[in-house]
């Protein structure tokens, strides 16, 4: 975590409700990313941690409450507007097109207004296995391939602020140990980092602080350590 | 469905990666502070799907009034004038609404079926 941690987050949300149709799943959910941090988000499923995302990303209306980014109220941005300034998401399930090449999916970026030179450099130093796979259809490589593709079209438009939606969704454990091992990295560059993860152990190695989530509401905020106790319970139902 | 291949074979060695400028999140913090923010109302699928709706609702009353405005005199001119402003005007606000409720109709349509085609993408077996 950086120093400007102490100062405002860079990413907060303040008392967020959403809802689908007239199903509310959010019932006011605040947290606050620190800049230069690594949040996790941890619950069961169907506890509303992806839709927390969707509406920090602008990709969902919240229904109410306030969503501010770098000190400012931006509840009802474009989520192109956000993502162009440097908020960036990666779905689950990557989002990345299985029909296209590595290099024509990196190639995607370069409509944000980033040189392909550029996409390329930061998208190969970071994950040198995609060099080798440039040509290859992104839909046939492996699904770590795969994230660390998506992970490479989220880093070339060089965020501020990264939200990462299970990063492991099937994924082998030990692959996902490593691509923590790179969003650790990335968090010491400056960026922050909001991450939903079933893996709580894993993403808990690498968080500053982290949140429990259930039934729409955060339940709990904390040190991984005041909070790995409370882990169990909460996904149990306890 | 778990990956199986080797991680040290897929990550390879992650070389240095260059260093962020110090003052990108004080760029990112004047871009926030720059960027235009429409509020809540700003959806254009949700103003336009209500502009749709209005004007579905606001020709059918205007050819009511003009029916009424119509009916309410035998002066044959006036009757024509009635029909040519009142009439084309709500046939006009009729057809514009039907415009605006299917275009803003559809592209929700549409986002819902792109969301239903990831989500079957996602549920497909991966790559070797």
């Amino acid at each position: 975590m950086t120093d400007g941690a102490a100062s405002e987050p860079l990413l907060e949300l303040r008392g967020i409700r959403a809802a689908y149709g007239r199903i509310e799943v959010l019932h006011g959910v605040d947290l606050a990313v620190p800049e230069g941090a690594v949040f996790a988000l941890l619950g069961p499923n169907g506890g509303g941690k992806t839709t927390t995302l969707k509406v920090a990303a602008g990709l969902m209306p919240p229904t109410g409450g306030q969503v501010h980014v770098a000190g400012r109220e931006v509840t009802g941005a474009r989520p192109e507007d956000l993502a162009h300034r440097g908020l960036v998401m990666i779905p689950e399930g990557r989002g990345i097109f299985p029909n296209l090449t590595v290099r024509e999916n990196l190639r995607m970026n370069t409509l944000a207004g980033v040189s392909m030179q550029h996409v390329e450099e930061v998208a190969y130093n970071q994950f040198p296995r995609l060099k080798e796979r440039r040509t290859q259809l992104a839909g046939t490589m492996s699904g770590g391939e795969q994230q660390m593709l998506a992970m490479a079209r989220g880093l070339a438009t060089d965020p501020a602020v990264l939200i990462l939606d299970e990063l492991s969704m099937g994924l082998a454990p030990i692959i996902v140990e490593q691509l923590y091992e790179i969003v650790a990295g990335i968090a010491e560059q400056g960026v922050s980092i909001l991450v939903v993860e079933q893996f709580a152990r894993t993403v808990l190695g690498v968080a500053d602080l982290a949140a429990i989530m259930l039934h729409g509401r955060v339940q709990r905020v904390g040190t991984p350590d005041e909070l790995e106790d409370e882990l169990s319970s909460a996904y149990m139902g306890g | 469905m778990t990956d199986v291949t080797d991680p040290d074979e897929v990550l390879g060695e992650a070389e240095a990666v260059e260093q962020p400028s110090a003052g990108r999140v004080d760029r990112f913090r004047s871009e926030i502070g720059d960027m235009p923010v429409r509020g809540r109302a700003g959806d254009p699928d949700r103003l336009g799907y209500r502009a749709g709706v209005a004007l579905l609702v606001a020709g059918p009353l205007l050819v009511f009034v003009t029916w009424l405005k119509v009916s309410d005199t035998n002066v044959l001119h006036e009757q024509v004038s009635y029909l040519v402003s009142g009439g084309l005007l709500a046939l006009t606000l009729s057809a514009a609404g039907v415009a605006l409720f299917l275009r803003h109709s559809f592209s929700r349509t549409m986002r819902l079926w792109m969301v239903r085609l990831m989500h079957e993408q996602r549920e497909r077996p991966e790559g070797p």
